[in-house]
């Protein structure tokens, strides 16, 4: 299994085997989470779906209400939520299509560290390129 | 995702009971892996995220192991498999303990159900309050390695 016996055949299995995960992945996983812009399209298709949005910006809030945007779509959401006109929030919450609104589940207004999230990439980055480099030096070839 | 420095700091620590350095080595790489593969289909290949998903499950990281291992050499191909599927369960599992209001990044159970896991511990935008702590991780580590090689001298 792990020798170089027809080690062309292996790795075009590997491959492929991955290559079908993906795939069914992605065609069962469709209709997860979708984008906002699809529940608009079709509302009737995605009555009572829970849905995610990891990312709303809040709009305006009511007692018992609020109104969020994403990608300059807006959604109104009944359910009670610490949060202000300006925050970003997640939230998670049950569509109504007759109504094109949603019910919140739960959700939670986004810490100011949230807004620090390039600081977290940069650091990836660069631990990603420490590491390759340590890798290198224990793979690289006979010089 | 937890942030790379996270992943990294927690494969440190088992990496530490490892004598041989290759094998560290691809435990940490391993522990890489989900992401590596996850953001390269997504921001290089342009590939869905849902077509990147099993890089976040146990099942489809084992051919994304097996095929990584095959670019070894032989002697080291076995073991080398061992060490990033172990660094990538362990990726997963650090995955699972972060809190998306119950959409998980982990897809333990694929390919019988597509949906994401998780615990829900930390808030997913509190990973940058896990710098100090991790950093601490690493102290200690390369401690630990410091002195391991002294008492070998």
């Amino acid at each position: 299994m792990f020798g170089s016996k027809r080690l062309g055949l292996k790795l075009a299995g590997a491959l492929a085997l991955a290559a079908l995960f993906g795939i069914s992945s992605a065609v069962r996983g469709r209709d997860l989470n979708p984008p906002l812009h699809r529940l608009f399209a079709t509302p009737e298709r995605w009555d009572g779906e829970t849905i995610w949005l990891p990312g709303a910006a809040v709009k305006a809030v009511q007692p018992g209400f609020l109104q969020v945007e994403i990608d300059g779509l807006r959604l109104p959401v009944r359910g009670v939520l610490d949060a202000a006109p300006g925050d970003v929030v997640g939230l998670r919450g049950i569509f109504r299509a007759r109504e094109r609104r949603l019910e919140l589940l739960s959700g939670r207004k986004l810490p100011p560290t949230s807004r620090l999230r390039w600081l977290v990439e940069a650091v990836s980055l660069t631990v990603l390129a420490w590491v390759a480099l340590n890798f290198w030096r224990h793979f690289r070839g006979p010089r | 995702m937890p942030d790379l420095l996270t992943h990294y700091a927690a494969a440190r620590v088992p990496a530490l009971g490892l004598r041989d350095s290759r094998h560290q080595a691809l435990l940490v790489a391993g522990t890489f892996l989900p992401d590596v593969v996850a953001k390269g289909l997504y921001w290089i290949a342009q590939a869905s995220d849902r077509f990147a998903a099993p890089a976040h499950s146990p099942l489809g990281l084992l051919p994304l192991c097996y095929l990584a291992a095959l670019f070894l050499t032989v002697d080291l191909r076995r073991t080398g498999f061992a060490c990033l599927y172990v660094g990538a369960l362990l990726h997963l599992f650090l995955d699972l303990l972060k809190e998306n209001l119950g959409i998980g990044q982990a897809r333990l159970f694929l390919p019988f159900d597509v949906r994401g896991v998780e615990l829900g511990w930390i808030p997913s935008e509190d990973v940058v309050l896990l710098l100090p702590l991790n950093l601490g991780i690493l102290l200690l580590v390369w401690l630990a390695e410091r002195k391991r090689r002294r008492v070998r001298i």
